[in-house]
């Protein structure tokens, strides 16, 4: 119904075409809250120029041109930028204006005097001498007093003087110049005062919750090095605090327009940094670089924007954003499987204020009433929601980051617990290994154990061969003499058979007495020859064990002369003198025979082996006096350590002595100085246990190196 | 004649002296007796350019019987001694070494004395 009366009047305004005819002005024609544009009405006519008297009502306006205010273009400008002129109009209030009380306000910067039936109601900065722009930043509208019934001129002087290379209002788009001068109601006066107040709510908001982002961001820069996401972040807050205080720095303080055009230009600048450089950390957290496709959008669309807001050529602007949000867009698309948990408040902290930055916009244009209502929450989300975002993202990453560093935790609990099980099996499988080894040895052990027991027995075979050959020999002498003596006394008896049958009793006598001493000597031979047999038997048998009371000086004495003649008989080049020093004091003593036995056989023979070596070399130079030497000696000691006594059998030999360096060795089974084949490296560590485990005594070396050795075996006496 | 015998046993001297009786108490021989090798060079050196038959065993504590052949034959006295070696049964090595070094005849354990005797006599002779 409204909107029917509106074409009605506008169509009785259109047919009514002469000047002086009063436009009818109703309440229906408030845009929002009661604010009416004056500056688009039909009926102004204009004059380039100026001239006081062009306010009175009778004055000529012959020459005036039919043109409203919407209309006015940079075209009009003199050289020195300057544009003037009036404007007059015939208005008349119908009665929806009863009893409003009624104001004038202006959105617009150039100066203005208006006037009203030729009075001056109210100069809006100074049109004069010196020049002053007004400013109408969050003013209140001047109030007029306008009788509804009643006809007005109205006239108005305006004077725009800027430079040109600064964005003037005349160039703005026609709807811009709408608000060039408005008539408004109680309920705009409202609007301003909620304005006022919701500015300064905002301002405080923003200025300081950008300042503490700030401040945040930095100090996390400041403690947390190399995290370039922070850095970022920090540098976003800076743009973010900039661009708060440009945009809202003109509410602030009485702002005067060339700081207004710089705070407006930073401004459009730092709100194309922010969305930019939001976009920059959306992709920098999606694919941690940023192309050099962004960068090179990010110039022209900076370069854009400057061009919109100083010329108001918004088309490659528009153009810029748009391929700027399709550029990011196809980023966010492409990763959109790869975005994560904190990921996603990035990617909400950028598209939501590109959201109410368009939201904005839109607004603006398109609803003035939801824009005025809603512009300053709107303005704030644009600024405050990507910073508030980011906050979300580091405490969403520090909860992902607690929640890694738990599963870490967790992790190392699992494998510690994991290890633990396993050392345990482990444990359990080395125990069973152990017992399977321990088997396994012990069943080597015994193997050792017979083995060992058969290389004692070979061990005291190879020292029987030594034995045999020096045997045969020894045997012969005796036999030699058991046969002669027994073969002298039959050739002796038939001596004596002569003598007596010739009655010759004196040399009879004389052939009984040899008869007699030669059986002794054959009797003494033949013990011999079957002492020999019985020590070969004895040495050869598995020892018994059993100690018994035994003549060591006659031992020694066997076996030395056995010992010696065994190595002559195996080399024939061999000789050595060998001496005995016995202690007849000695007597017998309890030992095992056998063992002894072995153990003085294998001394004497290593003896006679030494003195053979050195022989080999010492006895080809000539006038040599090195004489082989084996000496053994016995002697009986009654101050013992234990105070017992002790029997001591010294095996010394002049021979080339035991290097220190083998010195430990000696003693250790299968060592051998000897030829391969030649020793089985048991006689000195079989002597050593016989000595040693066998019989509580002690078997000593003195190895000097040039004189020979000496061997000690140092019985005890029970 | 005399013969220098040498052997470590005390008894060859009793066994000698018993089986050469009436050679000796027919002054054919002289027996003089050694029982090492170091004490038959003593004796040689004394009775020098005696002439002499030795007799000698080859398995003796100190210098062995092959070491005074060698001593006798190579290095000792001119014209050199006969010498003869005692060995045991069957060491024909010994023998071979004794036959190098210059050894004029070999006995073997137990001395077989008929034989000995019927040695000496050719040697004699």
């Amino acid at each position: 119904m409204r909107t029917i009366l509106t074409l009605c009047f506008f169509l009785v305004v259109n047919i009514c075409s002469a000047q002086d005819t009063a436009i009818t002005l109703s309440a229906s024609m408030f845009q929002s809250h009661q604010r009416l544009f004056l500056a688009p009405l039909d009926g102004w006519i204009f004059r380039q120029g100026h001239d006081p008297s062009w306010a009175d009502e009778n004055s000529d306006i012959t020459g005036w041109k039919k043109f409203n205010l919407t209309e006015l273009t940079a075209k009009m400008e003199d050289n020195t930028g300057r544009v003037e002129g009036w404007f007059r109009i015939k208005i008349k209030l119908d009665s929806s204006f009863q009893n409003m009380p009624l104001g004038i306000s202006r959105d617009l910067w150039a100066a203005t005097d208006v006037y009203i039936n030729g009075e001056l109601a109210h100069s809006f900065g100074n049109t004069g001498n010196p020049y002053q722009p007004y400013n109408p930043i969050l003013k209140y509208p001047r109030p007029v007093t306008l009788i509804p019934g009643e006809e007005y001129l109205i006239a108005i002087h305006f004077v725009d003087y800027e430079t040109t290379f600064t964005q003037r209002e005349i160039r703005l788009k026609p709807q811009n110049l709408q608000r060039f001068i408005n008539l408004t109601g109680p309920e705009y006066t409202n609007l301003v005062t909620r304005d006022i107040k919701l500015t300064h709510i905002y301002v405080t908001i923003c200025i300081s919750v950008s300042s503490l982002l700030f401040l945040l961001f930095w100090l996390l820069v400041f403690l947390n090095p190399g995290q370039k996401i922070f850095v970022l972040f920090a540098r976003y807050t800076t743009f973010i605090l900039l661009g708060t205080i440009f945009i809202f720095g003109n509410t602030l303080f009485e702002i005067s327009y060339s700081v207004e055009k710089v705070r407006f230009i930073v401004m459009s600048f730092s709100q194309a940094v922010m969305v930019i450089f939001g976009l920059f950390i959306l992709e920098w957290v999606l694919t941690q670089k940023i192309s050099a496709a962004s960068w090179i959008i990010f110039i022209v669309v900076q370069i854009a924007n400057i061009t919109a807001h100083l010329f108001s050529i918004s088309l490659p602007f528009g153009l810029a954003f748009t391929i700027m949000l399709v550029h990011f867009g196809r980023i966010v698309y492409i990763h959109r499987k790869n975005i994560r948990g904190a990921q996603w408040t990035i990617v909400a902290g950028i598209i939501l204020p590109t959201i109410a930055t368009i939201f904005y916009i839109t607004l603006h244009k398109y609803s003035l009433d939801l824009f005025n209502e809603y512009d300053k929450l709107i303005l704030s989300m644009t600024v405050l929601s990507s910073p508030f975002f980011l906050l979300t993202y580091i405490s969403m990453r520090f909860k992902e980051v607690l929640a890694a560093v738990k599963d870490e935790a967790q992790k190392v609990i699992d494998i510690t617990e994991e290890k633990r099980q396993l050392l345990a099996n482990q444990n359990l499988v080395l125990e069973k290994q152990v017992e399977e080894r321990t088997h396994e040895l012990k069943h080597s052990l015994e193997t050792l154990k017979s083995t060992q027991s058969q290389l004692i027995q070979s061990e005291k075979m190879a020292s029987l061969g030594e034995l045999t050959a020096g045997i045969a020999h020894e045997i012969q002498n005796p036999l030699n003499f058991v046969n002669n003596f027994s073969e002298l006394n039959t050739e002796l008896i038939d001596e004596l058979q002569k003598e007596l049958a010739a009655g010759s009793v004196q040399s009879a006598g004389e052939i009984v007495s040899d008869i007699k001493s030669n059986s002794e000597k054959i009797n003494l031979h033949g013990k011999r020859a079957g002492d020999i047999v019985k020590g070969m038997l004895q040495h050869s048998r598995t020892s018994s064990g059993q100690k018994e009371p035994t003549d060591i000086n006659a031992l020694c004495d066997e076996y030395l002369r056995l010992s010696y003649h065994g190595l002559r008989a195996k080399d024939k080049s061999f000789t050595a003198k060998f001496e005995t020093e016995l202690d007849k004091a000695i007597g017998k003593i309890n030992v095992v025979p056998q063992d002894i036995g072995r153990v003085v056989l294998n001394l004497i023979n290593n003896a006679f082996y030494a003195v053979n070596e050195k022989f080999k070399v010492e006895g080809q130079k000539p006038g040599t006096s090195y004489e082989p030497t084996v000496t053994i000696s016995t002697t009986r000691s009654l101050s013992s350590a234990e105070g017992r006594g002790e029997v001591i059998i010294k095996v010394k030999d002049n021979g080339n002595g035991i290097p220190d360096s083998i010195k430990d060795k000696i003693f250790q089974p299968f060592f051998t100085t000897k030829p391969t084949g030649q020793g089985t490296g048991l006689g000195l560590s079989l002597s050593y246990d016989i000595i040693t485990k066998g019989h509580g005594g002690q078997l000593q070396v003195e190895p000097g190196e040039q004189a020979g050795s000496t061997f000690i075996i140092t019985l005890p006496l029970k | 004649m005399k013969i220098l015998v040498v052997d470590d046993e005390q008894d060859v001297k009793a066994l000698f002296e018993q089986r050469f009786r009436k050679e000796i108490k027919d002054g054919r021989v002289e027996f003089a007796f050694a029982y090492s090798g170091e004490d038959a060079l003593q004796l040689l050196n004394r009775w020098e350019h005696e002439a002499l038959l030795i007799l000698s065993d080859i398995n003796m504590p100190g210098m062995s019987g092959l070491q005074l052949l060698e001593n006798v034959k190579k290095r000792y006295m001119k014209p050199p001694p006969v010498v003869m070696m005692i060995t045991a049964y069957g060491d024909a090595e010994n023998y071979k070494i004794a036959k190098e070094l210059g050894a004029d005849d070999f006995l073997t354990k137990p001395v077989d004395f008929v034989a000995l005797k019927e040695k000496l006599n050719l040697t004699n002779g």
